[in-house]
């Protein structure tokens, strides 16, 4: 029998079509991917622009101011107002001050990142204001001078989240004894600078951070996400990164350092916004996949249906037949090459079945006339002691059993001489049985016995083949109990065991070697075959087996502790109905 | 007499054989029934057999092959083989082994009585022509002095130990002495001599030498003592039923062709080589004071004349032993009453304990076991209920119909009618 294919059509085609999708899908995955990295860079490369842009414009505008600053610390005017005081008049200390409040407005108006501009005269004492306000009181100038230094390089210092410019003249000495002629402090204006910042807020969820490396100074804009300093330590002038933020989203972080201004600047953006266009790409991306697998799912079931449902049919078709089931048969309805191939298997099927069938005829024919010729070989050896037992029964003048004998006799020839019918009742079947099991027992009373049970009711209509009980029974007698001496005992007995109907044919003779037993089985099982086998016991089994079908016939077995039982197993329908072949 | 042994697979044929055989032989027949080859083997291994009809196909053994067991047994045994096969196979092969006929079933009883016949007359031509044995003898190698050596072994009742095995190989001795032996004394009418008993040891071998190792010593001139084996060193039964069954044919032939008149006393008792002296003084006194020579004993037991021990008187004797043959007759009538039972119950041969009872009773043997049978059953139909079958097998009838024909034959009507007539 072959076995089945392994690999089949159907995982080929599926092979194929996933060799031809595969590198299309990957080409779409590339696409996407190649947009989302433009647009990546893209946005970076436009925030490092601008953030270069304003960082350079920063330092520079810083510088000028610095420049402005020291410009007007080392001023004339205001020098010689300070310390010529003592010997003004009043108009002169009055247009003295108020040229100095014209110079400080100068160096205001100097620049837009200013917003305030300070000067302390500490011995007079007085301050001055470039928004023109002159107060007697003297504040926090010390404070002031003592505040940290946010970039060494520029001087600017930081003073309550302010920054500032702030020198004291003369420079450097100490104020504790002697108090310097005046402290000029320029104060940066953070709402400037954070209008700047805000220009880097190009998409919604965005903010930018100046932070100062060293110092704690931040100014921020934007989407507030509590960045703070240590997080962000990113290397090099510039970077770009990705920052997570507590609520769990994601933001792209560009950081730009002014090593000048000791300062860092960044800019975050939320992915979300940038990529807020990408979304729609991804959706598209999601059906293609999606697509993609409906296309090899619907792929899969229509090429199931059409080319592998159809050959595995086929497929298993053949095998019921090699198994020996020649009725099967395909119907079909479309019509393609499939019907095509199905309507030549039902050809083949039909063939086949119609040559068993002639087969099946001619052998029950072959069988039957061998049984013919069974019989006409009336085995020579009971026949002449039949005769002789009746001669000498006769001689003796034992009347009685000669009339009982010869009724035997003569029912048993009358009985296989009979060419009536093939079929007959089991009951006319278990009487003959027993008729020949009676002559032998007169022939060999002394060596053996019978116990021959009863036919059960319900079996006696039973039709059976002619002749199946008693070569069975001969086999028992003729080389079962042939060399028995003494004690042989032959059993009879019915049984009904599922739907079989089961003669049981016993002795306790010599029994069978293990090697004939096994050349008998072997031939039992292989009876199909044309055994040119004359015995009566492969004759019963092979019109059995003909007969009723495979599962029905003849068993041999052992018995313990000597002898052989037969077993006949004939097909036995609990109710009425005849049983057959269908 | 003839003993003759019908063998057949099926009983009904057996039985019916034998009482034809028994009914309507052509000469007087003692005929043992053997319903299988196995058992006819038994039978022929315990007793001798002139004749023996055997079913050619029969379970176990075929007839052929029991065939060349009785040939081995039994070499001068006529066989008649009956048979329903018209097989030339058969036939040709029967006739390899001198069998006598080859009968078809179908042929009829006078074809079969007639072989029989047959059988019979081959038999007393063979014993007629026993003399032809004589002349093919060869001189013994014994010598004189070995003779007169053993004789004294055997008479000189002194320890046993004083003859080792090699003593007695030394005296010319034939048997193996590492086994025990039998002896049988032989008592002559008439005297002879160192020749005539080598001569009567040679007729002795013919007839059963196959199954009997022996060697003779001629004690005195009127006996002879014989030490025997058996020549299967596990088949003591073959060398009894040889030698009780063959000593009528072997005394005949000695009366016929030597006319020396020899009567044997043979002690079934196996002795050992040391107890031999012994025993041969016992014989020996048993032969010179207690046996009647003209009594034409061919054999008789040892015990035969032990049983007399007390009873010194032979007719009384003899009396005796007629009363203990009628009550085991009577006791035994359904079982085995045939001659050769009876005498070997008596320790006599057969022919002498017939011929014996006769003059003693003037009755036949057979025609007063047939009278018994007939009373008990008689008795038995007038008193009892009992099927006449069963009645019959209790006379020693296995088949209703034998029994009822014997009946008929001597009461003039069957069972039946006799029980009906009682009745009324």
């Amino acid at each position: 029998m072959n076995k089945r294919p392994r690999t089949s059509v159907f995982t080929v085609l599926v092979t194929l079509f996933a060799v031809v999708m595969l590198p299309m899908y990957l080409l779409g995955y590339g696409i996407f991917q190649w947009g989302y990295q433009m647009t990546t860079d893209e946005i970076t490369q436009s925030i490092y622009t601008r953030a270069s842009f304003f960082t350079n414009t920063l330092e520079s505008e810083i510088q000028r101011i610095r420049t402005v600053h020291q410009e007007c610390l080392n001023d004339s005017d205001l020098y010689y107002y300070v310390n010529s005081l003592s010997i003004m008049g009043s108009y002169e200390k009055l247009t003295g001050l108020l040229n100095i409040v014209k110079r400080l407005e100068l160096v205001h108006n100097s620049s837009a990142y200013i917003k305030d501009v300070k000067l302390w005269m500490p011995r007079i004492p007085r301050m001055v204001t470039s928004s023109g306000g002159v107060e007697s009181m003297m504040g926090d100038w010390q404070k002031l001078l003592d505040a940290p230094v946010i970039s060494p390089s520029t001087g600017l210092m930081v003073y309550e989240g302010e920054l500032y410019f702030c020198s004291s003249y003369p420079a450097g000495i100490s104020y504790t004894n002697n108090l310097p002629q005046y402290v000029l402090a320029v104060q940066l204006s953070n709402e400037k600078i954070s209008e700047e910042l805000m220009g880097f807020n190009l998409y919604p969820e965005a903010g930018t951070l100046l932070q100062a490396t060293e110092q704690d100074f931040h100014l921020e804009t934007g989407q507030d996400i509590r960045i703070t300093g240590k997080e962000l330590t990113a290397e090099g002038q510039f970077s770009v990164g990705t920052y997570r933020a507590e609520n769990g989203e994601e933001y792209l972080l560009l950081s730009h350092e002014s090593t000048e201004l000791n300062m860092r600047m960044h800019t975050y953006i939320s992915k979300k916004s940038i990529y807020g266009g990408l979304d729609t790409y991804r959706g598209l991306f999601v059906i293609f996949t999606v697509a993609v697998c409906l296309l090899i799912l619907a792929y899969l079931w229509f090429s199931r249906r059409l080319i592998s449902q159809p050959v595995r049919r086929l497929v298993d078709s053949l095998r019921q037949v090699e198994n020996g089931r020649l009725d099967v048969r395909i119907d079909h309805r479309t019509n393609d090459e499939f019907s095509y191939l199905y309507a030549s298997f039902n050809q083949m099927a039909e063939s086949l079945e119609n040559m068993f069938e002639i087969n099946y005829r001619q052998r029950m024919l072959a069988q039957e006339a061998e049984l013919r010729q069974l019989q006409a070989q009336i085995n020579p050896h009971f026949l002449h002691n039949s005769f002789f037992i009746l001669y000498r029964m006769a001689k003796d003048e034992d009347y009685d059993n000669i009339s009982e004998f010869l009724t035997y006799l003569s029912d048993y020839y009358r009985y296989i001489t009979r060419n009536a019918s093939i079929e007959v009742d089991m009951e006319a079947e278990d009487g003959h049985a027993r008729r020949y099991v009676q002559i032998q027992l007169v022939r060999f009373k002394k060596r053996i016995s019978a116990d021959f049970a009863p036919l059960p009711e319900k079996f006696k209509e039973l039709k059976v083949p002619r002749l199946i009980l008693q070569p069975l029974l001969e086999n028992a007698f003729n080389h079962g109990l042939k060399d028995t001496v003494s004690d042989g005992l032959l059993r009879v007995w019915y049984e009904e065991r599922d739907t079989k109907f089961l003669v049981f044919v016993e002795d306790n003779g010599s029994g069978m070697q293990d090697a004939e037993l096994e050349a008998l089985q072997k031939k039992l099982r292989s009876a199909d075959d044309f055994l040119m086998e004359r015995s009566g016991i492969i004759n019963i089994h092979q019109r059995l087996r003909i007969r009723f079908g495979p599962d029905y016939g003849l068993k041999v077995e052992k018995r313990e502790p000597g002898g052989a039982r037969f077993i006949m197993m004939l097909p036995y329908a609990s109710g009425d109905e005849a049983p057959g072949k269908e | 007499m003839y003993r003759i042994l019908v063998v057949d697979d099926e009983a009904f044929i057996t039985d019916s054989l034998a009482f034809l055989l028994e009914n309507q032989a052509p000469a007087e027949l003692e005929v043992v029934k053997a319903y299988s080859a196995a058992q006819a083997l038994e039978l022929l291994n315990h007793s001798a057999f002139q004749i023996v009809i055997s079913d050619i196909e029969m379970p176990g053994k075929s007839g052929l092959d029991l065939l060349r067991e009785i040939h081995a047994k039994w070499p001068r045994c006529k066989v008649v083989f009956l048979s329903g096969h018209d097989d030339f196979q058969y036939a040709h092969q029967a006739m390899r082994y001198n069998a006598v006929r080859y009968v078809l079933k179908n042929e009829g009883d006078d074809v079969l009585l007639e072989a029989v016949a047959e059988c019979i007359r081959r038999i007393d031509r063979e014993q007629k022509s026993v003399g032809n044995v004589l002349k093919n003898s060869t001189e013994s190698s014994v010598t004189g002095r070995q003779r007169r050596n053993l004789r004294r072994c055997l008479t000189e009742s002194r320890n046993g130990a004083d003859y080792p095995p090699e003593e007695w190989k030394k005296l010319g001795i034939r048997l193996d002495t590492d086994r025990k032996i039998m002896l049988m004394a032989g008592c002559t009418r008439e005297s002879i001599y160192e020749n005539n008993l080598q001569s009567v040891q040679t007729v002795l071998e013919s007839k059963i030498g196959h199954a009997v190792l022996s060697d003779a010593v001629l004690l005195h001139k009127k006996l002879g003592i014989w030490m025997m084996q058996p020549a299967d060193r596990n088949n003591r039964d073959h060398a009894l039923a040889a030698i009780k069954g063959l000593a009528e044919e072997i005394c005949e032939a000695c009366r016929i062709s030597l006319h020396i008149h020899i009567t044997f006393i043979f002690d079934e008792e196996e002795v050992s080589w040391a107890d031999v002296p012994r025993h041969v003084t016992a014989l020996q006194d048993i032969a010179q004071n207690r046996l009647n020579k003209d009594s034409g004993i061919a054999m008789a037991g040892f015990r035969f004349f032990e049983q007399q021990e007390e009873n010194q008187e032979e007719p009384v004797a003899e009396a005796a032993f007629v009363c203990r043959l009628m009550s085991h007759i009577r006791e035994n009538l359904g079982g085995d009453l045939s001659l050769s039972a009876l005498s070997e119950l008596v320790y006599l041969n057969p022919s002498y304990l017939s011929r014996r009872f006769k003059e003693m009773t003037g009755e036949n043997l057979t025609d007063i076991i047939l009278r018994l049978r007939m009373e008990e059953s008689c008795r038995q139909l007038e008193e009892t209920t009992n099927r006449i079958k069963n009645i019959g097998i209790q006379v020693g009838y296995e088949s209703a119909a034998h029994f009822s024909r014997i009946f008929k034959r001597e009461k003039a009507m069957t069972p039946q009618e006799y029980r009906d007539r009682f009745m009324r």
